[in-house]
């Protein structure tokens, strides 16, 4: 047994001699472990007194700029919060034995220096914060003569709250009543002007008074970060898709939010390092959200903890703090990000930001996704007790489905277990558990929900019950027929679309995703009814994605009709309902780009694949657009909505049928000698398309976002026009029109985004020589961000799509003895019904190809 | 086996397996459901694969919230709903009635009877016990005045199956008073024109019947009022926002001013509009301290809004289609689809109309209304499972007032009916069926005690001694029904439990159809299922 003399003389030498920069309690307990052979663990504590002991006499003073710099700097460990709520020792414990001691310097000095003056001063005055004088005018107002500056703006915004004075467009912005105008005179005013208007009416008039709160440390949490964003799988059936609200923003908040913590820790020494309420930041402010200007750092951490863990943004935090030469382009994105997104509000008031989007699926298929998101009521651990029934209750559950490796890992983050980032704090094992997250990912995704990070709207996600159908059997028109008007399904689905577009000011459009392989394409086209009822002047852009495994030929005669049928009436019965529609789904992948390995058996990859490109295209009408003439450097050929689909299909074609090219990732503009640039490297996402079709009158819109302009150089936005204005004047076949559309950002590679990258994609997206057939694959963890280019073309190489899908109609269904009549009398098709359907697709036909042979009577 | 031959993949049941099969499949739907049955069932709480929590007593919701895989079970949980979706009610009481005949005929066909006798026989019962139905109905006059008591004691039957007693019979008033609130004369009751809204807040005992609409958006305007009395509705289908032209693609502008021009030019058209509601509600409130509300279905952008606002108008805009129809009838006036000649007439009226908020949700009270066809019952409770289930039930009350009053009849509950009826069935309709037939009468007589024996399962009464002293009273001439409590004969009439009679009817008609069809099946033939199964 060593004594407690032994132990103090030892740690007491093992400090002296020790970088204290980078010892931690933990070293010295393991290094003390080392030394005696014994388990200390129950000397902990001991041990913690004497290392705070040995920190006090070495420096019992520790209080200058270098001090916070340091602390600054070593993100990595420095701080811990201690939760205003938390009593329980020993979480922090785990922290607190973690931190570097010299960061503890700082503290234990301060506490030295400081507990009695609070003490004296607590005697002294016996209220919290500022006590000031107010101005007659905010006497008035208030109807009390002194109060503290954050009563004031607290009741300032309660006043405003009531009266709901904040603009609907922008909440930060106030729009004065009359009483405020007379108070402020402004008519209205921003959160952040306001508390410089209220300084002439607040006159300080006794001395700050110190908080009763301790100040231990402050911690950023310290995790490595999980890259990325969600990612969308279209394979389910999105109606409002919605995109990434990206890394770069939040990045950007975070980056801001950095600057108020250091700035905070300057006022923090002036005030002695104590938690008096402290002014904020502009920037905190904003962020906040909520006006108060003033508030204890606990507090500033604790609703910054919630936003964070809210919109689970805990995991880029360190990716920024750790980069602090973060690349320049992902902060000046100049896109909004609130086209996709809704930021919202929980009933207790906590912070949300959630897609727009409505998604339609079986039961079943959420995974271990909870159908009411996890945003607005957490799921409680036990089941609650019922309140609506007196008698017996039998509980089923159902098995339990386990979340991966990735999920889990958001959901531990989110419960903040202090004793979990402990462990976290080796590098290695995060990048090996970051490793493990990419692995399970490529072999256990089963539900979309298993890559997605993002925490869902309740109204978002729509599970339609009593189907008693799998996939295999909702596999034509006929199975999901019934579907939508039956029970109150439809009406549900409706009231869920209708929640979103209340709240939109501008309805730019819908995005409306269908996998039109089985029956939810008879869905689809019910719900795509009632929105051109409902929502007549909203475009809707359809696109109809399919996997790779639809189009899989079945050995059976009978399926493969069944199969051909429904995808002529499918798309028949859809295109008449929006106003451009795109097929997106190829049957294999593998080809699309040299540069990427895409397992089509995976639907997981594929997704991946056409979420990219359809992030690209939604950039258009996400720029920000700061007048019609301005020139931004990020960004260049806003689109809005409606203009994309009128440039697209309102020409004198009136063709609506669009394909969709992309290049992933996109490669040098101005092109290897060897390669050819981007637009020749354009390839179609979308199937059954003629190539090299010569057609004068089509139409594209070109996005190219983060396209680099050689090795290591990311072009600017005119590089990129003069490039792709040189490419058009150059190539053969050219469109009668382009728009192009250009954003300096790239698309950030998220974590759970697939391993699909071949060894010779670098980091930035950089294509670095032939790729090797064989080669090991990266992933997220090795490439961070890829240029991309994605295009709408309104061109007659679609022709085949349409004049198969004509074809299987008139063979399959309208000929006399045609051998799929009878399957369209099952699926409630009368004869004339599927004539118009036949007239539908040779009117397209037609309007692409004059000289067909459309006459419906070839029968 | 012809089949094999084609397909050797092709899995086969003959005969037996197949009968068995399909009994086996309905007395296991049978059991998963019948402890749901009666005032003393039991609620299941259905916790999901990622913890989601399902409450229900209803069958209907149960049996959507499963994943059936069973095909036989699949037929009969379609019948089953398709139940509910007709008469509203009465899912568990079909799906343990097939499970029943499908038990009872297990026992003839072991002893060698052919299934085609027995379905004849079930054919005969059928008709029989319809018409015995229409003699047993207790026929209620529903003229002007219907009568409370007797819509009451349907409701609280009903509801009282689903929640405990004491919510039940608050809620029994709110969904009697809401089925006559929106009742007119000579029309079938249209019960879309009841709203259900619901609120997460406070507890289900705070559930309540606004007589008026409850709206589940509030204004987008800040300077709009949270609160207004005496308010002028417009209701009104038309779009104040700005709406692109369809050749408003971007390079179709020559220059930015032309832009601008055409930008301008779409903006007066809209702002017409506004204006000439503006005038109306001058017109109409000039001088006194009314105000002007406008629930517009289409949507209504920031610049109107502010002009709205300006005006002192309260502006709601996007509400639900059937709101329309809603508020007409709560406040009077009628839906305008253009703002071109504007009356007053066009506009209802409300004594108050109020902004509720939680959270990011807010709900907008159109109260105090004159003369209302239009109500709204606004449930609340403290957590979304909660408030799904007494969703369910006043669905489900609300069907069954409905329905009483479109029947103007109803039939003694509490198993009553089937007791009579199966006494009916043995002492007078098997005298007359002639041969084997009569078996499959019988065999339907006995399933259709199934219901008073459940109850008197679920109440942990011994079954037996319950029917057996049931059966009694009615060879006595006494029509009575079982008391859950004591297992003693009551009389429904005097306890008040009625069950809808089409309810009932739909029960006995769709039943034994598909019991028959699934007794006739000869065999089972699975092939070709796995053609695109995920590898």
């Amino acid at each position: 047994m060593v004594t407690e003399a032994e132990l103090a003389l030892k740690v007491h030498e093992f400090l002296q001699s020790s970088d204290l920069k980078k010892t931690t309690n933990n070293i010295v307990f393991k290094k003390l472990e080392a030394d005696f052979g014994v388990n200390l663990s129950d000397k902990k504590p001991f041990l913690r007194q004497q290392v705070d002991r040995f920190l006090q006499s070495q420096y019992p003073v520790s209080d200058d700029d270098d001090d916070d710099k340091l602390v600054l700097e070593g993100h990595g460990y420095d701080v811990v919060s201690d939760d205003d709520d938390d009593d329980d020792d020993d979480d922090d414990v785990g922290y607190y034995d973690a931190v570097p001691l010299f960061n503890k310097l700082k503290s234990v000095g301060k506490l030295d220096r400081h507990v009695p003056q609070n003490k004296e001063k607590t005697k002294r005055v016996c209220l919290s914060g500022k006590y000031c004088t107010l101005s007659p005018e905010l006497q008035k107002f208030l109807g009390v003569p002194h109060m503290t500056r954050t009563e004031v703006v607290k009741q300032l915004w309660t006043y405003v709250k009531d009266k709901s004075l904040q603009d609907p467009d922008d909440g930060t912005t106030i729009i004065c009543d009359e009483t405020l105008r007379d108070l402020l005179g402004v008519d209205s005013i921003t959160i952040l002007q306001i508390n410089k208007a209220l300084t002439k009416h607040i006159i300080p008039r006794v001395k700050p008074l110190k908080g009763d709160k301790l100040w231990k440390e402050e911690k950023e949490e310290d995790v490595k970060p999980l890259k990325g964003d969600k990612l969308k799988k279209q394979r389910k059936e999105d109606e409002v898709k919605s995109l990434s609200k990206d890394k770069q923003r939040k990045q950007g908040r975070e980056a801001d939010m950095c600057g108020d913590e250091t700035q905070e820790k300057r006022q923090r020494k002036v005030l002695s390092g104590f938690l008096a309420p402290l002014p904020l930041s502009d920037t905190l402010i904003r962020f906040l959200g909520t006006g108060e200007t003033a508030l204890t750092r606990p507090e500033v951490i604790k609703r910054v903890w919630k936003y964070i863990k809210n919109n689970r943004l805990q995991d880029e935090l360190l990716g920024l703090v750790g980069e602090p030469d973060t690349d320049p382009v992902f902060k000046n994105h100049g896109l909004n990000m609130d086209v996709l997104s809704r930021s919202g509000e929980t009933q207790e008031g906590a912070l949300t930001y959630t897609p727009r989007l409505v998604s339609v699926n079986y039961q079943g298929t959420l995974g271990s996704m909870s159908s009411g998101g996890t945003l607005y009521n957490q799921i409680p651990d036990l089941p609650p007790s019922v309140a609506t029934w007196r008698g017996s209750l039998s509980v089923q559950h159902s098995q339990r489905q386990r979340r991966n490796l990735f999920l889990q890992r958001l959901y531990d983050e989110e419960k903040i277990q202090p004793s979990g980032v402990e462990n976290g704090h080796a590098g290695s094992q995060d990048d090996n558990q970051d490793m493990n997250i990419v692995q399970s990912l490529e072999n256990d995704v089963h539900f979309w929900t298993d890559f997605s990070k993002v925490h869902y709207h309740p109204q978002s996600i729509y599970e339609v019950n009593g189907l008693w159908m799998d996939g295999q059997e909702f596999n034509n028109y006929g199975a999901g027929k019934d579907v939508f008007s039956e029970g109150f399904r439809g009406e549900e689905m409706n009231e869920r679309l209708r929640f979103f577009l209340e709240e939109c000011d501008h309805i730019q459009g819908i995005q409306f995703l269908v996998d039109d392989s089985g029956g939810f394409s008879s869905v689809a086209e019910n719900f795509l009814q009632n929105i051109a009822d409902e929502y007549a002047n909203t475009p809707v852009m359809l696109f109809t994605v399919r996997d790779p495994r639809s189009h899989m030929c079945s050995t059976s005669r009978k399926r493969n009709i069944s199969r051909d049928l429904h995808d002529a009436v499918s798309f028949a019965k859809l295109s008449p309902l929006c106003k451009l529609i795109v097929p997106v789904g190829l049957p294999s992948l593998g080809t699309i780009s040299s540069y990427l390995r895409v397992n089509d058996a995976k639907p997981y990859h594929c997704s991946a694949v056409y979420a990219a490109a359809l992030h690209s295209l939604s950039l258009p009408f996400r720029m920000d657009l700061s007048g019609p003439a301005s020139t931004s450097s990020s960004t260049y050929g806003a689109l809005d909505f409606n203009e994309i689909v009128q440039t697209l299909s309102g020409q004198n074609r009136q063709n609506m049928v669009t394909i969709l090219d992309t290049t992933i990732p996109a490669p040098y503009l101005t092109g290897k000698p060897s390669e050819e640039p981007i637009l020749g490297n354009l390839q179609p996402l979308t199937p059954e398309v003629s190539e090299g079709a010569e057609d004068m009158h089509s139409v594209e819109t070109l996005v190219i976002n983060g396209a680099l302009q050689s090795e290591g150089h990311r072009a600017s936005v005119s590089e990129v026009q003069q490039a792709i204005s040189a490419a058009y004047g150059q190539a053969v076949l050219r469109p009668r029109f382009c728009h192009l559309s250009v954003a300096t950002c790239p698309l950030p590679i998220p974590l759970p985004f697939p391993t699909i990258f071949s060894d010779t994609v670098s980091q930035s997206g950089q294509l670095l020589g032939t790729p090797n057939p064989d080669c090991v694959l990266k992933g997220s963890l090795d490439v961070h961000s890829i240029p991309m280019a994605a295009r709408l073309r309104s061109s007659s190489a679609v022709l085949p799509f349409l004049s198969n899908r004509l074809e299987n109609l008139r063979k399959l269904g309208i000929q006399r003895g045609a051998l799929g009549g009878e399957l369209l009398k099952t699926w409630g098709f009368g004869r004339e019904e599927v004539e118009d359907m036949g007239e539908t697709l040779a009117k397209m036909v037609r309007a692409l190809d004059p000289s067909s042979d459309t006459s419906s009577d070839s029968d | 086996m012809s089949v094999r031959i084609l397909n050797p993949n092709a899995e086969v049941l003959n005969k037996t397996e197949a009968l068995s099969m399909n009994i086996n499949a309905a007395k296991g739907l049978q059991d998963v459901l019948k402890t749901n049955l009666g005032p003393k069932g039991t609620i299941k709480m259905l916790v999901g694969g990622a913890g989601d929590i399902k409450l229900t007593k209803d069958g209907n919701t149960l049996l959507k919230e499963m994943q059936i895989q069973n095909p036989t079970a699949i037929m009969i949980a379609r019948t089953a709903v398709a139940q509910d979706d007709i008469s509203g009610d009465g899912t568990t009481s079909t799906v343990i009635f097939i499970g029943e005949l499908m038990k009872q005929s297990d026992r003839y066909i072991d002893e060698g009877m052919h299934p085609r006798v027995l379905v004849d026989g079930f054919e005969i019962a059928k008709r029989a016990t319809l018409q015995f139905l229409e003699n047993f109905k207790t026929p209620v006059v529903m003229g002007d005045q219907p009568d409370k008591e007797i819509l009451r004691m349907v409701a609280r039957t009903t509801l009282r199956t689903k929640l405990y007693e004491a919510l039940a019979d608050q809620l029994t008033e709110i969904v009697m008073n809401a089925v006559l609130c929106i009742r007119k004369p000579d029309e079938p009751v249209d019960l879309f024109m009841v709203e259900i809204m619901h609120m997460r807040h406070k507890f289900d005992v705070d559930t309540k019947l606004v007589e008026g609409l409850v709206l589940d958006h509030g204004s987008r305007h800040s300077d709009m009022k949270r609160r207004a009395e005496n308010c002028y509705i417009l209701t009104a289908n038309v779009s104040l926002e700005y709406e692109k032209s369809e050749v408003n693609a971007g390079f179709f502008y020559s220059n930015a001013e032309q832009r601008e021009a055409m930008v301008a030019a779409e903006r007066r058209s809209v702002d017409e509009r506004v204006r000439k509601i503006i005038e109306l509600k001058n017109k109409v409130c000039e001088g006194t301290d009314n105000n002007f509300v406008v629930i517009n279905q289409k949507g209504i952008d920031p610049p109107s809004l502010d002009l709205l606002a300006k005006a002192g108008i309260v502006a709601l805009r996007r509400a639900k289609r059937r709101n329309m129809e809603r508020l007409v009838l709560a406040c009077g006036g009628e839906a305008v689809n253009s703002v071109d000649d504007l009356t007053p007439d066009v506009l209802g009226w409300a004594g108050l109309v109020y902004e509720h908020v939680l959270g990011e949700e807010k709900y907008t009270f159109v109260e105090n209304v004159k003369n209302p066809h239009s109500c709204t019952i606004l449930i609340k409770g403290p957590n979304d499972h909660t408030i799904a289930q007494i969703k369910d039930a006043v669905r489900d009350g609300l069907r069954a007032v409905k329905n009483t009053l479109e029947d103007e009849a109803v039939i003694l509950g509490a198993g009553a009916f089937e007791v009579a009826a199966r006494q009916y069935l043995v002492n007078e309709v098997m005298k007359t069926v002639k041969g084997r037939a009569q078996l499959g009468v019988e065999a339907f007589a006995d399933a259709l005690l199934v219901i008073p024996k459940t109850l008197a399962e679920n109440a942990g009464l011994d079954t037996q001694d319950v029917i057996i002293s049931l059966k009694g009273e009615h060879d006595r001439g006494n029509v009575v029904g079982l008391n859950q409590h004591t297992g003693e004969p009551i009389d429904p009439l005097i306890e008040g439990i009625f069950d809808n009679y089409s309810v009932k009817r739909q029960i006995i008609s769709a039943g034994p159809v598909i019991a028959s069809q699934l007794l006739l099946v000869d065999e089972v033939i699975r092939a070709g299922r796995n053609m695109r199964k995920p590898s």
